[in-house]
């Protein structure tokens, strides 16, 4: 890079700069749900200070090392221009574009799955859940995106839990890694070494990019299952039937690939979910007393939906290959090998469920009572036992898998038009809201006793 | 565009970035005698750790393998995409056990020349030493910013969305 592009380079980055702290300071104007987004704000403007720090002292290093100077001017705009989509999240976070009701109660669950960081959530034009962290501990923002579109899709945002669960799932599928390389390295040099070579794969002949490739396979493929897990243990059945649902509108048995960013097929992801819902933290025994309560109170048709459309989704995926049988060669292998570790990851995600308090299986038995609620046309935000001024909040989860089983008795009804759908989307979210403001009032009024 | 796409795409920055600073770094020390970016050379010499733990355990004969300790195999791939591009022009040639051996010792003479200079060790690091860890990171750099430049402008990665609202301003 010649002296002169040089200074044009670091001009456009200071212009970038200039331009982004404008932005950014007219966006603290607007207003957001929470306190996140004026942090990251602070955040990026401080990113943006030292930016400025660097491009005058890679102006001052450039009569020593000039190409040094032109490479770190390019990696330096680099970074500032990966900062624009800051502009986008938090233009997106404002509490007109995002589901607001919905965000104490995201802020709360996200306390207990991921302490010490916080929770901003975005929009994003795509019809697509994702969430972006840093794995540099000193920035402990965590930004959950929803589809724009879908923002009063209550039922679809159960899907939240699962982003939530990504930071966690990395120590655990990092480390599992580690012990499955060994055994992905012999089958792909096998593979290498067979007349036919690797079929699936762009021809890579590499062993380590051979390896790589079988790598990233298992680990997105472990990570996405996993994440599925984590909303299974708080939401339970209406984690389940929200997945299958996003799912229903895609291919299910897309071959992981470079492509797809190695996603798991869909009837794999639906299979491991239910096999979590109905094996682990006492799924079964209490879907199975979820079923009586329901009946007892008086909610027959809500408790024979519950059973039927559980079982309907165990059909998707019941005698049906999956990729450890029906993959191409290195998918085959490595789908086996993600087999073998089903269990610990498993465990993995039980032992972090141990400590939510609000997860379904622990709260299944307000459902009843907040059925009543819905029943009456009302949000299901509280349990009446008797004292309405005692009433006690409907927990986040036992109101997201009751607005479910009312959702699946008026499909059962032929009651359940886009009209009714969107009335008990708003129902539940302002269940959602009114039960974590008496939750926190609850809070406060102890404390000032 | 998905979750795995914004990690991706942040790592590839971060490492792009933290290459090039190095690389001006070692250019630098022959002058000034002192690394003054600590902070993009010691990320260099991790990068290069998890490399070679990458490399040792892809270049060991199987039977003798090592497990891999590394947390990705990004860094082994990505240096050695740089490193065969250089002597076999075509990526999808064939690679000997004998040609990731040698990628491992040339990994792990970065490393020493790295490590040299961040902890100011006597004998200091030859003038070809120097050179050719410069060069490395250097090419490194340009690498992994190529693939994170087309990450980022992709439209899909939101780019083109913002570049539309701030035209506007």
């Amino acid at each position: 890079m010649t002296p002169t592009q040089l200074k044009r380079v670091l001009l456009h980055a200071s212009f970038e700069l200039d331009r982004l702290n404008a932005a950014l300071n007219h966006l603290r104007a607007y207003d957001f749900p929470s306190r996140v987004a004026d942090e990251l704000i602070d955040d990026i403007i401080e990113l943006n200070r030292e930016a400025t720090t660097s491009l005058e002292q890679i102006a001052a290093d450039a009569e020593l090392d000039s190409v040094g100077a032109g490479e770190r001017a390019v990696a330096e705009y680099r970074k500032i221009m990966s900062r624009r989509r800051h502009l986008q999240v938090l233009e997106n976070a404002k509490s007109d574009d995002v589901p607001w009701s919905l965000v104490p109660s995201i802020e709360t669950l996200a306390a207990s799955i991921l302490p010490d960081r916080k929770v901003l959530i975005t929009t994003t034009p795509d019809m697509n859940y994702m969430v972006s962290w840093s794995s540099d501990d000193s920035d402990p923002i965590v930004t959950i995106y929803l589809p724009k579109l879908h923002r009063a899709n209550a039922f679809l945002h159960v899907l939240i839990a699962h982003e939530l669960f990504h930071p966690r799932v990395e120590e655990f599928v990092t480390e599992a890694a580690k012990l499955v390389l060994p055994k992905l390295k012999k089958k792909c040099k096998e593979l290498l070494e067979s007349a036919e070579g690797p079929t699936d794969l762009f021809s890579q002949q590499r062993l380590d990019t051979l390896l790589s490739y079988a790598e990233n396979q298992w680990k997105q493929g472990i990570r996405e299952c996993m994440c599925d897990m984590g909303a299974i243990a708080l939401f339970g059945p209406a984690a389940l039937w929200t997945l299958s649902g996003f799912a229903s509108t895609q291919n299910l048995d897309a071959i992981p690939n470079h492509e797809n960013q190695f996603y798991p097929p869909w009837r794999l992801r639906i299979k491991r979910a239910y096999e979590y819902l109905v094996e682990c933290d006492n799924g079964k025994p209490t879907i199975d007393e979820l079923t009586k309560n329901l009946v007892d109170g008086n909610f027959e048709i809500h408790a024979n939906e519950l059973i039927r459309n559980l079982e309907a989704e165990e059909v998707v995926f019941k005698d049906q290959p999956t990729p450890a049988t029906s993959g191409d060669g290195l998918t085959q292998i490595v789908y086996a090998e993600m087999e073998e570790a089903i269990e610990s990851s498993r465990e993995f995600i039980r032992d972090i469920a141990s400590n939510l308090e609000d997860r379904w299986s622990k709260t299944a038995s307000q459902i009843p009572s907040l059925l009543g609620r819905l029943a009456l046309g009302v949000p299901p935000t509280e349990v009446f036992s008797g004292d309405a001024r005692n009433a006690e909040p409907g927990s986040t989860s036992a109101i997201i898998v009751t607005c479910w089983i009312e959702r699946i008795a008026l499909e059962k009804s032929g009651k359940l038009d886009l009209r009714s759908y969107r009335k008990l989307c708003r129902l539940m979210l302002k269940a959602l809201e009114d039960s974590e403001l008496k939750r926190e009032f609850s809070t406060w009024a102890n404390e000032v006793k | 565009m998905t979750t795995r796409d914004l990690q991706k795409t942040e790592e590839l920055i971060s490492t792009a970035d933290f290459c090039a600073r190095t690389a001006s770094q070692i250019r630098m020390w022959p002058a000034r005698k002192a690394i003054a970016d600590t902070q993009a050379v010691s990320k260099s010499v991790r990068f290069l750790e998890d490399a070679l733990s990458g490399g040792k355990f892809v270049a060991a004969s199987y039977g003798d393998g090592i497990a891999g300790a590394t947390a990705s195999l990004d860094p082994l791939t990505w240096a050695a995409d740089l490193k065969f591009k250089t002597t076999q022009p075509a990526t999808n040639t064939r690679v000997t056990e004998a040609e990731y051996k040698e990628l491992v010792e040339f990994l792990d003479k970065m490393r020493g020349t790295l490590c040299a200079l961040q902890n100011d060790q006597e004998p200091n690091p030859s003038e070809n030493d120097l050179v050719s860890a410069a060069e490395f990171f250097s090419n490194l750099g340009q690498i992994i910013g190529a693939k994170a430049d087309s990450a980022i402008r992709r439209p899909e990665s939101g780019s083109a969305l913002i570049f539309e609202q701030s035209s506007t301003s």
